[in-house]
Order: C-alpha cells, then sequence, then structure tokens
C-alpha cells in the first residue's frame, strides 16, 4: 500500500525547481543546487515522488568511458500536481515571498 | 583527487555496496553525482548526507517490509489456514507431557522414591524434559512447519505459565 505523498516545504521546492524547465531533464546535483538542498534531504524526497510516479528516472549514457548519470523529469501527472501543489501553497503562504526564502 | 574526496567516496561507495537492491541504484546516483560537486568539503558533506539517506531508506524499506510480512501472517486467511497444523502442534505437545506424566507413574510403581527424589523426578519429568522436548522440535520444524512449531511453542507456554501460577500459589 503506497502511503500518501508529504508536501513538506522542500518537496514543494524540489516541484517548483522542476518546473522551471517542466519537460527537462534535471541532474540531483542540479537540483540541489536549484533548491539549496542537501543530499540528505534531496534523494529521500525524489525517492518519494519517483514511488509516487510524479518523477520519473533515467541514466544518462552520453559521455563515453564515464559512469551514467541518474536523471529526474516530472511525469504527465507529476506536472499535472506540481502546478496544483506549488499553485497551492504560494496562495496559502502569501507572506513567502520567494520559495525557500525565510518565513515572516 | 584530494583525501577528503577520497574518503568521501569510499564512505559512500561502502555503503552503496552494501545496500539493498531497490536502494542501490539510488546510491549509485548519489555516488556519480558527487564527481560533480565543486569543493572537497561539499563532496564531503554530499556523501554524508547521502548515507544518511540511503540508510534511512534501507531501515524504513526493511521495516515496511517486516509490516508487510506479519501483516500477511496475521491476515484472518493465513491464520484459518494454519489452525489445523497448530493444533497438531499443540496436541503433539500434550501428547509429549502424556508420556512424561506416565514416566512419572511408572517410576513411582517401580522404584521406592523418597518425598524428596519424588518432587525432583516430578519436576524434571512434568517441566524440564517437555519443554526441552518442546524447544528442540520447534527449533527443528521452524523452517519447515512454522504452524507446528507455533503450536508446540504454544503448548510449552501455557505448560510454564501453568507452573507459574502453581509455584506462585503452592510454594
Amino acid at each position: 500500500v503506497r502511503r500518501r505523498l508529504r508536501l513538506s516545504t522542500q518537496t514543494i521546492q524540489v516541484l517548483d525547481a522542476f518546473l522551471e524547465g517542466p519537460k527537462d531533464w534535471r541532474y540531483g546535483y542540479d537540483l540541489s543546487r536549484a533548491t539549496g538542498l542537501k543530499s540528505g534531504t534531496l534523494y529521500p524526497i525524489l525517492i518519494r515522488l519517483n514511488e509516487h510516479r510524479l518523477v520519473e528516472t533515467r541514466w544518462e549514457t552520453s559521455e563515453p568511458g564515464k559512469p551514467p548519470r541518474h536523471m529526474y523529469r516530472l511525469t504527465p501527472g507529476g506536472l499535472r500536481s506540481a502546478r496544483e501543489h506549488v499553485q497551492s501553497w504560494v496562495t496559502r503562504r502569501p507572506q513567502r515571498i520567494a520559495l525557500g526564502g525565510a518565513e515572516s | 583527487v584530494s583525501r577528503i574526496r577520497t574518503f568521501a567516496r569510499v564512505v559512500l561507495n561502502s555503503l552503496v555496496k552494501h545496500s539493498a537492491d531497490e536502494t542501490r541504484s539510488w546510491g549509485v546516483a548519489m555516488l556519480r553525482e558527487m564527481d560533480f560537486v565543486e569543493s572537497d568539503w561539499s563532496a564531503l558533506l554530499w556523501a554524508l548526507g547521502s548515507a544518511r539517506a540511503l540508510c534511512t531508506l534501507s531501515v524504513s524499506q526493511q521495516w515496511n517490509a517486516f509490516l508487510e510480512g506479519a501483516r500477511r501472517e496475521l491476515s484472518a486467511r493465513a491464520l484459518a489456514r494454519r489452525i489445523p497444523a497448530m493444533m497438531l502442534g499443540i496436541i503433539m505437545a500434550a501428547g509429549i507431557l502424556s508420556l512424561c506424566m506416565m514416566a512419572l507413574a511408572r517410576l513411582s510403581h517401580t522404584l521406592w522414591l523418597g518425598p524428596a527424589y519424588y518432587k525432583i523426578a516430578d519436576r524434571f519429568l512434568f517441566v524440564i524434559v517437555p519443554e526441552a522436548i518442546y524447544l528442540i522440535s520447534a527449533a527443528a520444524l521452524w523452517r519447515q512447519r512454522k504452524a507446528i512449531a507455533v503450536g508446540i511453542l504454544s503448548a510449552g507456554g501455557i505448560l510454564i505459565a501453568h507452573v507459574i501460577v502453581h509455584f506462585a500459589t503452592h510454594g
């Protein structure tokens, strides 16, 4: 039985980072820099999003002789869900100027 | 490659190697991303954070698997399927206890036992021998016939509870 996705502020930050390029594949480190989240926070979120089929993954093998990199992208359902959640989060927290910023 | 980065790689790599199949691909992904972290100290922090994430994930997956297994084992249908085998285990345990009682009765008829020896023989044949047989047979049956083993252990538990109550009330 899949548990309900817990939408923490950090999860919203990750979804928002994905929404910057909704159809782009993103690297873990790239997402970490975009959100400011450490690997210990980011990866559990990515794993949960993947378990809920909001994010799909693939291995990039573009550089010959180098190990592949794991990439992440919103699924069509994930894109819908991300837009809804980010929008509702922004409207519920009007005092928050930017995602990841300090709450007043 | 600096020592800090090498250390970070060794830490994360050893965790990835020992992680379960389901989590390994995520560990490999974290390990690979570490190559793109610019500073060595940041790479170390990346490795430590990734190690924490892997450990948490592994513990949570094992806990979920345990809960799932327990839920399956305790489901009404699974229990109903196991009840005959458990009853068989209890009957076997009762049979062993009966044999011990018969042995005690035979011993008291054939040999003259003083009250002190009779008490020792009584405790030995009523508690120690049957409990030992229960434990050995349950251990032997655990892998192949778990339900029978559970039945035997339940009977053993009842016998122990009976003995405790007996000693608590009669001294």
